[in-house]
């Protein structure tokens, strides 16, 4: 029979990983997506994000920053640097370990 | 056959060396310990740079070498979007649901997914469908997977064409595509069937090294390779500004280094579900699943989710670097329709043979034939799991002996690779998509449902099949509304009119797709958004009106 305290210990801290797993996926999102679409996408010259000077006209010069278009540069490679740091960081010195419990042995049998 | 081919050869050789000493040490392994865990699941015995490496290179597959790069190639810049979710996928897959799943698995002692299911719920059948969609959308793939391992070891022996008539075929067999696959076919049917789950994690230990080491060689050798600009410009540099004066053949000048990339390639919509694509279909597919239930401690998973975010970095940066040098060094040539010497799934093979020396050429075309001798493994394995443990141990006959258990593991794992053979013979156009296909429709079926079986009490089985269900039939439903739709494109008269005026009022039918297999884009975004909000809505509706078993909420949430 499974201890119930650290079994219970590793589901609170499961629900805490889920957590924090959708909130760092939602940043993602919203970084990458944001930037591809205002300093990455072509908008019609006339386009409501264009007039108000938050994306490119769309006959605005490439700008390139590292050897790259700046959007993948601000927009994919910074955030995928940084996602990656926080895992590392996250998982080696934040992340809890604990019991994963016994293995059942036997095959159970259907009721 | 060239001194070249020769040369390379005999390095695919040696790698093929390598894999065989894996595959037979993993089977004096297996001769400790219960044969069906051992099996199928290595005893929960992975350590973590086994676990990393086996979850990334099962991630990694045919279509990573293959399809994707194709499509850089094509489409320049904008497919560091198509891709960069991947920087989410360590922590998705693995830390969302890692140690609640290895925990659930334990207390039912699961040794496959569906095991997972059936026990939490206590329920047969929710085992079974889960086991025959499994069953489904592997087989699917693994047929568009032996497709790569054939075209890259034909690529490998470099024969001239020629055709070989099969009987059953009104085409014949391109003689270097048939050698390809069927020494492709027995070296992965081989070790699978011979050493069981370790002979997979640790052969994908080594194919995951090989194919590190394989692009970030390549992406150095590409980037020294492109030709300098005008202004003295070198490099990746240099790449950027070619690809920014070029105009492809189906969009205009510029379309290359801003989205939504050549002929609206990846709208914003598309943009969307990309990212939710490669998001949410590596966390739900059954593969990974696995792979969290075979870990030995939390330091392990702790670990390999380390190596994986900082493997998946390197890896996917690299392969951009390399197809965007591709593009400047090949303008046209491996353009499709364009191209003089050939289609954009050539390209990978054709910047190894450019840029490296023939012996180094081998370990990178290594690198393609490693992901999906990887991937191919790891399904084929699932495949014979759900035959054997989930419908004949636990279905058919739960009485079987050890000695039988291990002769039908055998004979099952070796029969399929057979039928998967015959079934690549003749393969599929549309490998990418068919990629994209099976894993959406593995999201869309099994993420909603283990999220909701590891983490919410009030979660029944009839909730849990319906969620499962309702993902498979949105995602099949709209890839089957997608082929009708581009089947019946202008047509205004018979079955292909009649099936324009009962389909034309849905949003995106009509739409001419990039591919003959693409699905319906319901109201623009992929199946995988519609799959998910069905799997959703229904699972927890369902739920929501059926009672949980009292007793099995408390043996699973102490």
């Amino acid at each position: 029979m499974t201890d119930p305290t650290p079994a219970r210990q590793l589901l609170r801290n499961a629900y805490r990983e889920l957590a924090v797993c959708g909130v760092v996926f939602v940043v993602a999102l919203a970084w990458t997506l944001g930037v591809y679409y205002l300093l990455g996408y072509r908008h019609g010259p006339d386009d409501w994000l264009v007039r108000q000077g938050w994306a490119r006209h769309p006959e605005a010069p490439l700008a390139v920053a590292f050897g790259v278009p700046d959007w993948v540069a601000y927009g994919i490679v910074l955030p995928w640097l940084l996602i990656t740091a926080f895992t590392v960081v996250y998982v080696l010195w934040w992340m809890p370990d604990d019991d994963l419990g016994e293995d059942r042995e036997e095959t159970p049998h259907d009721h | 056959m060239t001194i070249e081919s020769v040369q390379v050869l005999v390095a695919f050789a040696l790698y093929l060396v390598g894999i065989a000493a894996f595959g037979y040490l993993a089977h004096r392994y297996l001769e400790k310990g219960d044969f069906v865990k051992q099996y199928f699941l290595g005893n929960r015995g992975l350590g973590a740079w086994v676990l990393a490496l086996t979850v990334a290179a099962t991630a990694i597959s045919g279509g990573t070498f293959m399809g994707f790069p194709s499509l850089i190639y094509s489409n320049g810049w904008v497919m560091a979007m198509w891709i960069a979710s991947y920087m989410v996928v360590p922590l998705l897959a693995m830390a969302m649901m890692g140690k609640r799943v290895n925990q659930v698995a334990r207390i039912s002692g699961a040794v496959t997914v569906p095991d997972v299911f059936r026990d939490r719920f206590n329920m047969p059948v929710l085992g079974i469908v889960a086991s025959l969609l499994i069953l489904l959308f592997l087989a699917f793939n693994l047929v568009a997977q032996f497709k790569g391992g054939g075209l890259v070891m034909k690529e490998a022996l470099g024969l001239p064409p020629q055709g070989v008539p099969i009987p059953w075929l009104a085409e014949p067999v391109d003689l270097g595509y048939l050698i390809g696959l069927l020494i492709f076919s027995v070296t992965v049917v081989a070790y699978t069937t011979y050493g069981g789950f370790w002979a997979v994690t640790w052969t994908d230990v080594f194919e995951g090294a090989v194919m590190f080491v394989g692009v970030v060689i390549l992406a150095i050798l590409a980037v020294s390779a492109v030709p300098p600009t005008e202004d003295g410009q070198t490099g990746l540099a240099a790449a950027t500004v070619h690809l920014s004066k070029m105009t492809p053949p189906n969009g205009a000048e510029g379309d290359l280094v801003v989205g939504p990339g050549p002929g609206g390639f990846l709208a914003i919509g598309l943009a969307f579900s990309f990212y939710l694509i490669w998001a949410l279909n590596n966390p739900g597919v059954p593969a990974t699943h696995v792979r969290l239930m075979s870990f030995k401690d939390t330091p392990s998973l702790r670990k390999a989710i380390a190596v994986v975010a900082v493997y998946y970095l390197i890896t996917y940066l690299c392969l951009i670097v390399i197809f965007i040098c591709a593009r400047a060094i090949f303008p046209v040539e491996y353009l499709k329709d364009v191209g003089t010497e050939g289609q954009p799934d050539s390209i990978m093979p054709a910047m190894i043979r450019r840029l490296a020396h023939p012996l180094l050429a081998g370990l990178l075309l290594a690198a393609p034939y490693a992901a999906i001798m990887s991937t191919v493994a790891a399904f084929l394995l699932m495949i014979s799991s759900s035959l054997v443990r989930d419908l004949y141990q636990r279905t058919i006959n739960p009485k079987a002996s050890p000695e039988t258990l291990k002769r039908t593991s055998y004979t099952i794992t070796a029969l399929v690779g057979f039928v998967v053979v015959l079934a690549a013979l003749n393969p599929p156009k549309f490998l990418q998509y068919i990629i994209v296909f099976t894993g959406t429709g593995q999201g869309c079926a099994f993420l909603i449902p283990m999220l909701l079986t590891l983490y919410w009490k009030r979660a029944t089985g009839p909730g849990v099949l319906s969620g499962m269900l309702g993902g498979f039939l949105a995602v099949f439903g709209l890839y089957v509304l997608g082929w009708l739709s581009t089947w019946s494109l202008g047509e205004s008269a018979g079955l292909a009119g009649g099936l324009n005026g009962a389909f034309g009022w849905l949003p995106g039918w009509g739409v001419k797709p990039h591919d003959s297999f693409a699905p319906l884009y319901l109201l623009g975004v992929d199946p995988i958004v519609w799959g998910t909000v069905a799997a959703l809505g229904l699972a927890v509706g369902v739920s929501l009106m059926t009672r949980p078993d009292e007793e099995q909420v408390r043996k699973y949430y102490p």
